[in-house]
């Protein structure tokens, strides 16, 4: 029996402490992973506008923020589909403390052209101050009917049931608390295909949260 | 998924008739020269009788409505001609309590929209509003002798004035936005509803809206009181004749639910497809207080209407849930907002759009948690349908969140028909627009499940009247 042989692209993923990481994009057909881990805030608005032009391009982002003191974090992004079977995927996920500020506008557009095309956006957020602020606005413009778009989006405190089965484990609160921080911001991380790309990530945040969370 | 050639052959053989496209021949006692000017608006106010203090309401909300531009965001109202349009006809010179005096010509329109025999079977009480005033008004007697007040917006001026003045415009301000100022300058018509403490009013109260004349500008203006521990539930429905022209339709609707009442404001509105419909509608929610809007919008050109609820007490709740429907030519630009500013308040937002043939839709949203609003609770999903490749769908919904303790999640989705549902039904028997229709409703069922029996069934067949027709 003849075998036959997947031809699957190399995933190529870009870790980065910089939101203008979002700039590295390339007009080719290679699925792309960008992971971006924020602990600076930065002054104004960034705007990351993407277009998506060639066939099956497959794009996904990753934003961990960590927002601390009165950091602001405002960015939108952008992205329009217009070639057909194009997928991208936004997961953005953001941990608020003392009188930090994140301020996101995320933008899914999806043009007649762009048949059989994929776009979803997430953007969750742990409010652990009083004094922090969250502000979310997810887009969505679909003109074909032919494709599936999507976007959730949450803002809350740290689950007390969760906290309770910790707790109830006989772990200390600071700990139970560090653990599901860590957990949250690393929720998504199951659809990062790169296994070292994933643990490079795992001791960053786990460095910045030991920085952070004090 | 597209529908197959051999469906659409089928569904053109079915009348593509909008079931309420017909106009009445009338000879209104008064009717306003076309365009909007200083000396229109007192006109209105002289017919009315008015006291001082709303003339000058209506003079002021008029150089606001001048002043404001056009919204630059939302449909296209750049085609409307504010000055070819009628601000205000008067169909007779009084308001009737009896069906039988209502004058003939329009009583048989309303009798072909079905209104005196919906009173009859479920309701409370109705009212008809026919061009600018509303021409009949009715209410059970019980509720009368318990102190319930349903009238007509310009009677209740007259018989309640320190009651009026009390609520009248201290929810929706005149310098909101430019469509409540124009309601504010040639308001005409409309429900005024006050039910006094721990009153219930088990049955819906409804009010019917009808445009008749062409070029017709219709500004009615509701306002709901609702005393402690009361409870009502109001029902309107929208219709007008298919003119080329364009029609007007700018209400403004005022709730304040008290310490431990509940409303429920549902809207059926199927304004024929050259009326613009633009809105305003907010609820101001106390103690322990529920309102519930639910807002079906299946007709007119263009839509912009936002419901509001600005939980104000503690333990207030406040949902909305809305179902829009576009089609060829139509958008629907709809959406909710929910200021949460006490604490353990909680909401609730459901807002499904079904678009098809080039029609489109958009959710437009705001939920704003305050600091302070301890222990709040919000959820809000958006669901799109999209039937074939031409149509559109849109959702901005915007979350401010200011509050630690509060717990906020928002999801929307965009979908389509999918092939695989479809195989399903069809391999059990069904014909293929049987399935697209069963697909449809089930999708809208959750909202429609919540209207009055009749009502439901109404907006079931509408649904399937709309799916069939107009497949060019």
């Amino acid at each position: 029996m003849k075998k036959s042989i997947m031809h699957k692209p190399a995933q190529k993923t870009i870790i980065s402490d910089d939101i203008s990481c979002m700039n590295t994009f390339t007009n080719d057909d290679q699925p792309l992973t960008i992971v971006a881990v924020l602990d600076k805030g930065w002054k104004g608005t960034k705007t990351f506008s993407l277009n998506l032009k060639n066939k099956n391009k497959n794009v996904n982002f990753f934003i961990i923020i960590i927002a601390k003191n009165s950091e602001e974090f405002s960015f939108n992004t952008e992205v329009i589909h217009e070639a057909p079977n194009t997928k991208s995927h936004y997961y953005i996920r953001s941990i608020l403390l003392d009188n930090s500020k994140v301020t996101y506008k995320g933008l899914l557009s999806i043009k007649k052209t762009a048949k059989s095309s994929e776009s979803y956006l997430s953007h969750h957020s742990l409010l652990l101050s009083q004094n922090a602020k969250v502000e979310t606005i997810p887009s969505l413009e679909i003109e074909a009917n032919d494709a599936s778009a999507g976007h959730s989006a949450s803002m809350g405190k740290i689950d007390d049931e969760m906290m309770f089965y910790l707790l109830s484990r006989g772990i200390d609160e600071k700990t139970s608390k560090d653990i599901l921080i860590k957990a949250f911001l690393e929720k998504d991380f199951d659809k990062i295909e790169d296994e070292n790309a994933k643990k490079i990530l795992d001791e960053k945040i786990e460095k910045i949260l030991k920085k952070t969370l004090k | 998924m597209t529908i197959p050639k051999r469906t659409k052959k089928t569904l053109e053989k079915i009348s593509n008739q909008y079931k309420f496209g017909f106009k009445t021949d009338t000879n209104p006692i008064y009717k306003s020269p076309q365009g909007l000017n200083n000396k229109i608006v007192e006109e209105i106010s002289r017919q009315k009788a008015e006291p001082e203090w709303m003339l000058n309401l209506r003079k002021k909300a008029l150089e606001i409505f001048f002043k404001k531009p056009l919204p630059s965001w939302g449909g296209d109202l750049t085609k409307i001609n504010f000055d070819l349009l009628h601000y205000y006809i008067k169909p007779q010179d009084k308001i009737e309590t009896q069906w039988k005096n209502v004058p003939k010509e329009i009583k048989k329109t309303f009798d072909k929209l079905g209104v005196p025999q919906a009173e009859r079977k479920f309701l409370a009480g109705t009212g008809a509003q026919f061009e600018s005033e509303m021409i009949y008004h009715s209410l059970q007697k019980e509720l009368t002798k318990k102190g319930v007040i349903f009238e007509s917006t310009d009677i209740a001026l007259k018989k309640y004035p320190k009651l009026f003045k009390e609520y009248f415009g201290k929810v929706v301000p005149v310098t909101d936005n430019k469509f409540a100022a124009l309601n504010y300058a040639v308001w005409s018509g409309g429900s005024f509803i006050y039910v006094p403490k721990n009153t219930h009013v088990n049955l819906p109260l409804q009010a019917y809206f009808r445009i008749n004349a062409e070029r017709m500008g219709q500004f009615e203006r509701t306002l709901i009181i609702a005393d402690e521990g009361s409870s009502v539930h109001y029902i309107e429905g929208c219709t007008a004749p298919i003119y080329s022209t364009d029609s007007l339709h700018s209400a403004v609707v005022e709730i304040i639910v008290k310490k431990g009442a509940r409303v429920q404001y549902t809207t059926i509105q199927n304004w024929s497809n050259n009326v613009y419909n633009l809105v305003t509608k907010r609820a101001f929610v106390y103690e322990n207080a529920e309102m519930l809007w639910l807002d079906c919008n299946i007709g007119s050109r263009l839509t912009m209407k936002y419901p509001a609820i600005f939980l104000l007490g503690e333990n207030a709740k406040g949902e909305i849930q809305s179902l829009a429907f576009a089609k060829e030519n139509q958008h629907q630009d709809t959406g909710a907002k929910i200021f949460h500013s006490s604490p353990n308040t909680s909401s609730k937002i459901v807002a499904k759009s079904i678009s098809k043939s080039s029609g489109r839709n958009s959710y437009r949203g705001l939920l704003k948690i305050s600091k302070g609003a301890k222990n709040t609770v919000s959820h809000v999903s958006c669901n799109a349908l999209l039937i074939d490749e031409n149509s559109r769908s849109d959702t901005y919904p915007t979350m401010k969140v200011e509050e630690e303790s509060a717990t906020v999640a928002h999801e929307a989705t965009v979908s389509k028909i999918s092939e695989e549902q479809m195989f399903y039904l069809m391999s059990r028997g069904l014909s293929e627009e049987e399935a697209v229709s069963t697909i449809v409703n089930g999708f809208a069922t959750p909202i429609i499940k919540q209207l009055p029996m009749e009502y439901a069934l109404e907006l079931n067949r509408l649904i399937e009247l709309e799916m069939t027709t107009h497949v060019a």
